[in-house]
């Protein structure tokens, strides 16, 4: 019933893009403001292939957080914008202690549905400066994002998006290679868009 | 043309980013780790174990005094604004604990003298104030669980002087000094009083102590003493521990070097200003960290279990056999080792030989049962550890 439902949207999605008129030009551009929260979704140890998912104590060890970032995209074509996000994003561990992630990343959106109503489908690459007790490192950053956004009038537009980010954990000293990682996070966020 | 341009732009950026990303150099342990083995607050903050001299355990919490039978806590005393426990010795032999309170007028940067008494109702003395012959103008620094308390004031002939002295009937009584004239402390301070850990509520006769001070200028100078005589160990550094094993001293200092420093019986002096550590770990330790010695008698090795600074950084060991010069590291995840990858430990009291019962800032408090001949193994064959608040006495 899930993969049916899946389907149906794919489709719905795939045959309005097919027949709507674009509504963006190359050269238009948008500004988002962004606020929401962050889930700890899991974690995995390379050398003990251990997976770790959920929140909390015994699982990925943190609590949900929150993300506020701000973003510009210029359109490359009438359905395609790249441009850049920087956020912070923090969420406490099961101790109590803070884990922050400053993460700046080049992005890229497909709109297969635009108007009224945008549809973005997003992906990021970039890096990400992340802190949690005695560590703290630069490393890389990957989402994936998906998103609606109404615009009740011309240039201000409301959003919802969600998606999957991955933040990896490479340490080069040899004490530290065992805790190598790869840890995946889900935001929830609210945006507001101005575009012209 | 353009697009290339921007493509190699961004290709760019990201190549930079692959070089400096992983600069992680200065973590005890890997960031997601350290984050993915955190657990709550158990609720209690312990502060000391201060033994058990019959069949009761006393301890310290940021809450007061208590003991425990094993099945039940009382709380003999509870901290207030004007009366707050600072470090506390029990005083078995006349029923009571001893311990140590700001002094209201800060400007003495003294502390106040109080006990307790460990039967019931468990009333609370004033303020005591013990004379001292020995030196004039005297404060209170500090107040170990071996029952020595810290003093530092001015000897008539010697000038400068720290005293380790125990209190009886109202008066202090030096057991060990030392003072500027005598060991050249004119403008030296005191760093610290190093005790071996699970031994802290051991006297000093039994048990011996590194009491170490620190000059203006940053030098070091430490002293090895059992209260009847002392001896200097010249090493310019600051130090973290020290534990005796198999008759020899070893010494880390908190930039995780680890020395032999020889027979562990108190002599004329030693210097180990050129003689070179057994390890030099990537770890950094507060002074009277952690540091417990295991014997493996029948393997003929030495395993010396440490933690480090960080709460999140799990158990260190440092291993070595017999008249050997170097040592291996190995961190301890499972066993003994398995509830303080991410704990403070603040206090520890030896039930027995390699039975520990160790208490942390957050975390409650643990009972580690070690296997000497496999104390470096990571693994749940080199002991184990109860969970948290479920020891035994």
């Amino acid at each position: 019933m899930k993969k049916f439902l899946l389907l149906v949207v794919l489709m719905s999605i795939a045959i309005t893009s097919a027949f709507a008129v674009p509504y963006y030009d190359k050269g238009n551009q948008m500004f988002s403001f962004t606020l929401g929260t962050s889930f700890p979704t899991f974690t995995y140890f390379f050398e003990d292939n251990e997976f770790r998912a959920g929140l909390g104590e015994g699982n990925t060890g943190a609590k949900v957080g929150g993300y506020g970032a701000i973003s510009y995209q210029v359109f490359n074509s009438p359905t395609s914008a790249i441009g850049g996000e920087i956020g912070y994003d923090f969420n406490f561990s099961a101790s109590n202690m803070l884990f922050t992630a400053v993460p700046f990343y080049a992005k890229y959106s497909f709109f297969p549905v635009q108007g009224q109503l945008d549809l973005p489908i997003s992906f990021g690459l970039g890096g990400a400066y992340i802190k949690y007790n005695d560590a703290s490192l630069m490393t890389l950053f990957a989402n994936m994002q998906v998103g609606l956004t109404w615009y009740p009038g011309d240039h201000w537009g409301f959003g919802l998006t969600t998606g999957l980010w991955l933040i990896p954990e490479f340490n080069y000293d040899d004490a530290l290679k065992q805790d190598n990682a790869l840890a995946g996070f889900i935001p929830l966020t609210l945006s507001i868009t101005y575009r012209q | 043309m353009k697009t290339k341009r921007t493509y190699g732009i961004l290709f760019s950026i990201l190549a930079a980013l692959l070089v400096i990303t992983g600069c992680n150099a200065d973590a005890s342990a890997g960031l997601f780790r350290q984050i993915s083995e955190s657990t709550k607050p158990v609720g209690i903050q312990y502060r000391q174990i201060l033994g058990k001299p019959a069949t009761d355990l006393y301890f310290t919490t940021s809450e007061g005094i208590s003991f425990t039978t094993g099945t039940t806590t009382t709380q003999i005393k509870t901290n207030t604004a004007d009366s707050r426990n600072l470090a506390a010795y029990v005083d078995n032999a006349n029923n009571r604990v001893l311990f140590l309170i700001n002094d209201p007028d800060s400007t003495t940067n003294s502390a106040k003298v109080r006990s307790v008494s460990t039967v019931s109702p468990y009333t609370e003395s004033s303020n005591l104030d013990p004379s001292f012959a020995l030196l004039s103008s005297y404060k209170i620094h500090n107040l170990y669980t071996n029952g020595l308390f810290l003093l530092q004031g001015t000897h008539a002939t010697n000038g400068k002087t720290f005293s380790l002295s125990t209190y009886a009937t109202n008066a202090f009584t030096n057991v060990v000094s030392f003072d500027a004239a005598t060991h050249g402390l004119a403008d030296y301070s005191l760093e610290s009083v190093l005790q071996a850990t699970g031994k802290e509520t051991i006297g000093i006769s039994t048990q011996p102590i590194i009491v170490s001070f620190v000059s203006d200028a940053g030098n070091y100078k430490h002293f090895y003493t059992d209260g009847a005589s002392k001896e200097v160990i010249t090493l310019d550094t600051r130090l973290a521990n020290f534990t005796i094993l198999n008759s020899r001293l070893y010494l880390l200092t908190t930039n995780g070097k680890l020395y032999d420093a020889g027979s562990s019986a108190i002599g004329a002096g030693r210097d180990l200003s050129s003689v070179s550590s057994m390890i030099s770990s990537n770890k950094v330790y507060d002074a009277n960290a952690f540091m417990y010695g295991v014997r493996d008698a029948g393997g003929s090795k030495s395993h010396i279990i440490t933690k480090s600074k960080s709460s999140n950084d799990p158990l260190y060991v440092l291993s070595f056999a017999d008249s050997s010069t170097t040592a291996t590291g190995e961190s301890i995840r499972y066993g003994y080792g398995e509830y303080l990858d991410s704990a403070e430990i603040v206090s520890s009291y030896e039930k027995g030989l390699n039975n520990l019962l160790v208490a942390t800032a957050e975390n409650g408090m643990f009972e580690l049962t070690i296997i000497p001949a496999s104390a470096n193994s990571n693994s749940t064959s080199n002991g184990t550890s109860r969970e948290s608040e479920d020891y035994t006495l």
